[in-house]
């Protein structure tokens, strides 16, 4: 009866507060804003990964010696490649938010995406002395400006182009000139409010991008913690377990802070220090882990025919990080017996990786890998430490050692649900 | 060894060339392709793109052959490995790996283990973790099923 009405509450009330906040524009722009440098930052990591040899300034051998060669050799173009892919990543954002806010409104995206860059460059860059151009903001200081920029700056060029001043052109003129003549109006307004704020941010001596930043710093410090971790990993996980994909949707907005952090930890790699955001995109990853040790555990114990067949099912997918089979087959939807271990299990998958990195049991993971390399591989790839599948390990260990309980008493039920079903 | 870094350098660029001419030779032989690709398939290609720009950029520097030579196969590999797994559909037809096939030749569509098994007229085509968009599979599916035209 308290499971019913937990339910009902979900379904009816949370639900559609969730899909409702989903459905909001800014969220899903956004969504695809961040979604755009992942292809750059990757391409980005490659390169940061061979510049700097992920090896202590100790180690010798053939294969570390071979490396640091080659990183020596060839720093000037692999230092140019990082900065393009893994520390323009704010700038791809910008261009992945007015893409996707052009899509939107079905808005003309050439005329929009040049009004944003040259914006952006207005309000985060400032000139070196020797004439260059400074993108310090281009990379994560620069991300959340690129939202906003991208976001509102063709917003306000679509509303100046609706109701500002309009020029009606006779017939005759291609339709090509007198679109460019009518954006030319709204581009210009445009461009005078950009300049106000600029000015506006120059005269309290700050920009756009450090403003923002000042005003999310407190985000940013509560986001790299063990509580915001838990709340990420626990909320995603009741999500799912009413049938919604909690990734997508806690990542809708995780995903900014979490991209941020990620950029800000190869920077300071690349600048010869340490990660210091343990959660970032890298360590999202550890945080999907539960399945395999859910169907191992099925595995282990299991003795009816319904999860039997589950788990010769899922272990496939599982050893790719693919959960869609265990969670539909199980299930885990609405599985009240297996519910709060479920819980627990994906927690501690936050957990113990986290306290680990806290505690210098393992390097925070700074790399990129995609999500389908099997997990005991991508932990060590993600941080280039050998003690990070001992770490797997543990969680591993810790995560059956709990599902199994949980797992036999609802493996339990299903089997006298056989028995009855056969007897009938 | 200069010369053999240049020769895989060669290779390499080669290599990208063959994946493109396949792509080249569907939208010549068929209307309607669309270069469409999810998320985690930009990502696989992305990745292998990194290696092979790294690759080309290295420099020939007697200090660093076996690096160089080493990095340049990875990249090599991976390019032949994203090859095999391209899967990008026309109106009529569909490339899967390096073989393109009449969609009207389809007979069967089926995952296991990550793998793609497509069973066609002239036999059954694996494609292993497919580089491709889930619309692709879907018209890969309905082709092998008899709806056709539909994406």
């Amino acid at each position: 009866m308290k499971n019913e009405s937990i339910s009902l509450w979900i379904q009816e009330k949370l639900i559609p507060a969730i899909a409702k906040f989903t459905s909001f524009k800014f969220v899903k722009c956004m969504q695809e804003g961040v979604v755009a440098c992942m292809n750059a930052t990757m391409i980005g990591s490659i390169f940061m990964l061979l510049m700097i040899p992920p090896f202590p300034a100790t180690a010798t051998g053939g294969f570390v010696e071979a490396w640091r060669a080659f990183s020596a050799a060839n720093a000037g173009w692999l230092n140019m490649g990082y900065q393009i892919g893994l520390n323009a990543a704010g700038f791809y954002i910008l261009l992945g938010m007015v893409n996707a806010v052009c899509k939107h409104d079905n808005a003309p995206l050439v005329n929009n995406m040049v009004l944003a860059v040259f914006s952006y460059i207005c309000l985060q860059c400032s000139f070196l002395e020797g004439g260059g151009l400074d993108i310090g903001f281009w990379g994560a200081k620069g991300m959340m400006a690129a939202l906003i920029v991208g976001y509102f700056v063709p917003q306000l060029n679509i509303w100046l182009k609706k109701n500002g001043i309009k020029i009606r052109m006779p017939d005759s003129v291609p339709p090509f000139i007198s679109n460019q003549l009518e954006e030319m109006f709204s581009s210009v307004g445009t461009v005078i409010v950009v300049f106000a704020v600029k000015l506006l941010f120059a005269h309290f001596g700050t920009t756009l991008g450090a403003f923002v930043n000042s005003l999310f710093a407190p985000l940013f410090s509560a986001s790299d913690s063990l509580t915001a971790v838990l709340i990420y990993c626990i909320l995603v996980r009741i999500l799912w377990f009413f049938g919604l994909h909690g990734n997508n949707i806690a990542g809708a907005v995780v995903n900014v802070v979490l991209a941020q952090n990620f950029v800000a930890n190869a920077e300071a790699v690349a600048a010869g220090g340490k990660p210091t955001f343990i959660f970032n995109t890298a360590f999202q990853n550890w945080t999907t882990q539960g399945i395999l040790f859910i169907v191992i555990a099925v595995i282990l114990v299991a003795k009816s025919e319904q999860l039997k067949a589950v788990s010769k099912v899922s272990l496939a997918p599982a050893l790719f990080n693919i959960g869609e089979p265990t969670t539909f087959g199980l299930p885990l939807i609405l599985n009240f017996d297996i519910f709060i271990p479920y819980l627990i299990v994906f927690a501690l998958n936050g957990a113990i990786p986290y306290l680990a990195c806290k505690f210098g049991f393992m390097n925070i993971p700074y790399i990129d890998v995609p999500f389908t390399v099997p997990a005991f591989i991508k932990v060590f790839l993600q941080t280039m430490d050998f003690r990070a599948i001992i770490v797997y390990l543990i969680n591993a260990a810790a995560c059956i050692l709990i599902m199994i309980p949980a797992i036999k008493k609802y493996d339990a039920k299903l089997l006298a649900q056989e028995q009855a079903d056969a007897n009938q | 060894m200069n010369l053999l870094i240049i020769g895989l350098k060669i290779l390499l660029i080669l290599s990208w060339c063959l994946t493109a001419l396949d792509v080249v030779k569907l939208y010549r032989s068929d209307t309607g392709v669309h270069m469409k690709f999810d998320w985690l398939s930009w990502l696989n290609i992305s990745g292998t793109v990194g290696f092979t720009l790294v690759s080309l950029f290295a420099v020939i520097n007697s200090s660093t052959y076996v690096f160089t030579v080493c990095l340049i196969l990875v990249s090599i590999f991976l390019v032949w490995f994203l090859k095999l797994r391209l899967m990008i559909a026309g109106d009529h037809k569909v490339l899967l790996g390096s073989k393109i096939i009449d969609q009207s030749d389809l007979r069967k569509v089926s995952a296991r283990f990550l793998t793609l098994y497509v069973e066609t007229k002239q036999g059954t085509i694996k494609l292993y973790a497919p580089v491709t968009e889930r619309s692709v599979t879907m018209q890969l599916y309905n082709a092998a099923a008899g709806k056709r035209g539909k994406k």
